[in-house]
């Protein structure tokens, strides 16, 4: 009986340190990390260039990604799923300012988010769910004088292709 | 599939012939419909004006009352709000959509027609088209040229989108499901997407469009405005257009309202109604939020009253330009105690954007690919149409003509899938030209041709040429190929002359380093010479720039052509020629060399030696010396035995000499040469 006593008088303490330690540092809803700085891609023969005539930008996406160019949207498909490209205008002066507005309309989960500068604009990139309707998804928030051009994929094995694609924005007027 | 069709055009015939004899508003009349193509039930029952709809699929998943459903990236079977629901289909569901087999349409809501006669059935094979679309009759409410934007510009410079799943913003007490929150599907039918914003029912103009703080705000359209403010919308004006639509403009300043009353007053379209502010709610607060929120509300009930159709009267401007189903036009909902549907959305500008939509109906469009624009009034056609148009290749040659850039294919098809090429009225083709391609070409003969099949090309009467704007246009009534052609102003290739320059020998041998030259002239009428080409042997093809030296021994073909400025190119000339640099070798033995004694005998005298060349040996040339010019015997080759006379004079002390040389050529006509003697001595001593 003395050694459960002392054995719980060991454990307790611990555990609750752990939940602590799990609540203080481990459970943060996302990571923020300051601006970064990203290295355009090194372009290569994988790759091929997409230029919007109607949303002023140009991406790099692999060989096997088809374009398909709406006025109002531009749907970047391949047999895996797809990345799409929307363009909101605004009236906001900045990245956070839009996002805070954006952020206030929405119940979202973000699961992590990164701060970064793509070719001279503001960007963000996240992982976020909305908690409404369930949707996970990866998006690149890039700022362009006013105007939020978002590239986003709902499918998880392209993430790594939104970043190279998101990651080789470059604004084309 | 013909069947099916003339069977439902009779049906649907007779069903409407039926119909408008009816007095207005008879709801126990319905109809049953056993087939449709590409429409749900409830669509159809929509464009034949009848207010609901009922089917029965065979379906297990489409019987009535479910449909189908995006969620995330699957799709999904939910019940339906209502029991009228039929069809749903969105791009995550790729197109799915609840089949039936049987549909019943009531709730005739058709224009009112008084009967005169008793009803005469009078089947005939018209094409029913449905539902015509509203004249459009609106303008941007701003003075967009003056920011030097065109129309397409300033219309697509939207800050916020029309929501055509729930644009139920003006409707707080309706919400959207879960699954729609925070997300927007615009008039091009991008589903759920990240434009913003979830629950929009206008369009909001803001900084990149022009409308900043202050900007005037013009009437889109004449009628009557009066003024309401809200909260959230801030000062606003509510133009009644009599013709069943109502534009509304939110957000205005306090100042310079074209009125303050509720009692409307007549405007004029582009009539100044106040100016863009930021009262309401606006994002960011304050005046850097400053936009104009513009809607348009349809009198759906046609009582006058446009408040009791919010939302169910909100209409899109731009239309529903996809050809998935508009969910609003379909979304059935209880509001204010009433069973509701949203609303159809037509394009209501009077203004054409560019590509805007591959949709044609009555009210006319404007469609461009390319340098190719085809500007189609309204009225051209009474279907509903899909345009699809097609780059063609380039006519290199046709009857001395050549197409300016690429050609074009222009097909439309009506909901059948049945080509349509012929249309009621004219619509303007305009190709736009680039200057410089049109250079080389004779401009009176610049006309755009249509053809049917792409090879063989008619000129299309009456094309205008504006040299201005570099523009051809032309007034047609079908749809073909089409394409601007002209005759070249150049029609000859260049010519090139190959020259070598180098130390001749025979034939097409030179014997040094040779220097090559293409020397190209394109004539007088030419455009000049794009470039030359050549190719050394067995080598690829080089662009030839200057002149080049060869100097290695052998053999070379030399090929080449050029091409001008007008792409006419030349055939593949060639030259041949060789180069020998090395002198044959050659040397030369007699046997005897010594003739003895001189008794006047005649004596056989061997020619010993050979001759050799890095190529070959053309020829060999002997050559006989008698020092008294007596004997000269012919020397053929190498090996010959000539006859030589073994005398000489007393006085002669140095003896008679025979001198023989041998001169060897080879092709180039490089030569070599030896020489040897026969003496006749004056003593045995010597």
């Amino acid at each position: 009986m003395r050694k459960i006593l002392i054995l719980a008088l060991v454990l307790i303490p611990l555990i609750l340190l752990s939940v602590f330690i799990y609540n203080k540092f481990l459970s943060q809803k996302y990571i923020q990390t300051s601006p970064q700085n990203v290295i355009p891609t090194v372009f290569n023969q994988n790759l091929k260039t997409f230029k919007s005539s109607t949303m002023d930008f140009t991406v790099q996406i692999p060989n096997y990604y088809q374009a398909t160019e709406k006025l109002t949207y531009v749907d970047l498909k391949s047999d895996n799923g797809l990345v799409d490209v929307v363009r909101n205008r605004t009236n906001f002066n900045s990245l956070d300012e839009y996002l805070k507005d954006t952020d206030s309309r929405k119940k979202l989960s973000i699961f992590s988010r990164e701060n970064l500068e793509i070719n001279g604009y503001n960007a963000e990139s996240r992982i976020e769910q909305n908690k409404d309707s369930g949707v996970k998804q990866k998006v690149y928030y890039i700022f362009v004088d006013g105007s939020v051009y978002i590239i986003s994929t709902k499918i998880e094995s392209l993430y790594s292709d939104l970043d190279q694609i998101a990651q080789s924005f470059k604004y084309t007027p | 599939m013909n069947k099916i069709i003339s069977s439902i055009e009779i049906f649907f015939l007779l069903s409407f012939t039926f119909l408008i004899i009816q007095p207005t508003k008879v709801f126990a009349q319905t109809i049953f419909l056993n087939s449709g193509i590409n429409k749900s039930c409830y669509n159809l029952c929509r464009d034949n004006n009848y207010l609901n709809a009922t089917s029965v699929g065979t379906d297990p998943l489409a019987s009535n009352g479910y449909y189908w459903d995006g969620f995330g990236n699957s799709c999904r079977f939910l019940p339906a709000d209502t029991n009228l629901v039929m069809y749903y289909a969105n791009p995550i569901c790729s197109g799915n959509q609840t089949n039936w087999t049987k549909c019943a349409c009531d709730g005739y809501i058709g224009p009112s027609t008084t009967p005169t006669t008793i009803p005469t059935i009078v089947p005939t094979p018209t094409i029913v088209s449905g539902e015509q679309p509203p004249t459009p009759f609106l303008n941007l409410p701003w003075d967009y040229q003056s920011k030097g934007m065109s129309f397409s510009e300033a219309a697509l410079a939207i800050n916020s989108y029309f929501d055509h799943e729930y644009p139920l913003l003006s409707s707080t007490s309706l919400l959207e499901p879960n699954e729609a929150r925070g997300t927007l599907t615009n008039y091009e039918g991008k589903f759920r997407s990240n434009l913003d914003y979830s629950r929009h029912d206008g369009y909001d103009y803001g900084r990149d469009a022009g409308t900043k703080n202050g900007e005037p705000v013009l009437a889109a359209a004449s009628g009557c405005a009066s003024y309401s403010y809200t909260g959230a919308g801030g000062n606003k004006i509510l133009i009644d257009h009599a013709n069943g639509f109502q534009t509304r403009y939110y957000h205005l300043q306090p100042d310079d309202l074209v009125t303050k009353s509720s009692a409307c007053i007549q405007v004029t379209k582009g009539e100044q109604i106040g100016r863009v502010g930021f009262t309401g709610n606006v994002q960011p607060a304050g005046e850097s939020g400053s936009h104009l929120h513009f809607m348009v509300v349809q009198d759906k009930n046609g009582d006058g009253d446009f408040d009791d159709n919010i939302p169910d009267g909100l209409t899109d401007p731009f239309g529903w330009q996809s050809t998935d189903s508009d969910p609003w036009q379909s979304y059935n909902f209880i509001y204010q105690g009433r069973q509701r549907t949203g609303n159809k959305s037509y394009y209501l500008f009077t203004k054409a954007i560019d590509n805007l939509s591959q949709n044609l109906d009555s009210n006319g469009g404007f469609f461009q690919l390319g340098h190719y624009s085809l500007d189609f009034p309204k009225d051209a056609t009474d279907k509903n149409l899909n345009l699809s148009m097609r780059a063609t290749p380039v006519v290199g040659s046709y009857n001395n003509l050549e197409s300016i850039g690429s050609t074009i294919s222009i097909t439309a098809k009506d909901i059948y899938g049945n080509l349509v090429t012929g249309f009621q009225k004219a619509f303007n083709l305009v190709i736009t030209y680039d200057p410089v391609m049109v250079f080389r070409f004779k401009p009176d003969t610049l006309k755009i041709y249509t053809s049917s099949d792409g090879a063989s090309w008619t000129e299309v009467d009456n094309t205008v040429i504006d040299s201005v704007n570099y523009q051809a246009s032309v007034q047609v009534d079908h749809l073909s190929y089409f394409a601007l052609m002209a005759e070249k102003k150049d029609i000859n290739p260049p010519v090139t002359t190959a020259i070598l320059s180098g130390e001749k020998g025979q034939n097409n041998w030179y014997r040094s380093d040779v220097e090559l030259k293409l020397d190209t002239s394109d004539g007088e009428d030419g455009l000049g010479v794009d470039y030359t080409a050549f190719k050394l042997n067995d080598g690829d093809w080089e662009e030839y720039k200057n002149p080049i030296i060869l100097v290695d021994e052998g053999s070379y073909k030399i090929e080449f052509y050029s091409a001008d400025l007008d792409e006419n190119i030349e055939e593949v000339e060639e030259t041949e020629f060789n180069i020998d640099k090395t002198l044959p070798e050659v040397n030369l033995s007699l046997n005897p060399s010594l003739l003895w004694p001189p008794d006047g005998t005649l004596r056989d005298v061997k020619i010993l030696g050979e001759s050799s060349d890095n190529v070959l040996i053309k020829e060999v040339v002997f050559n006989v010396e008698d020092e008294y010019n007596e004997i000269e015997p012919a020397i053929i080759d190498f090996g010959d035995t000539v006859k030589l006379e073994a005398r000489r004079k007393g006085d002669d002390l140095d003896g008679r000499e025979y001198i023989i040389k041998v001169t060897a050529f080879d092709l180039a006509g490089n030569t070599s040469s030896s020489e040897s003697a026969v003496l006749v001595p004056h003593d045995q001593g010597i």
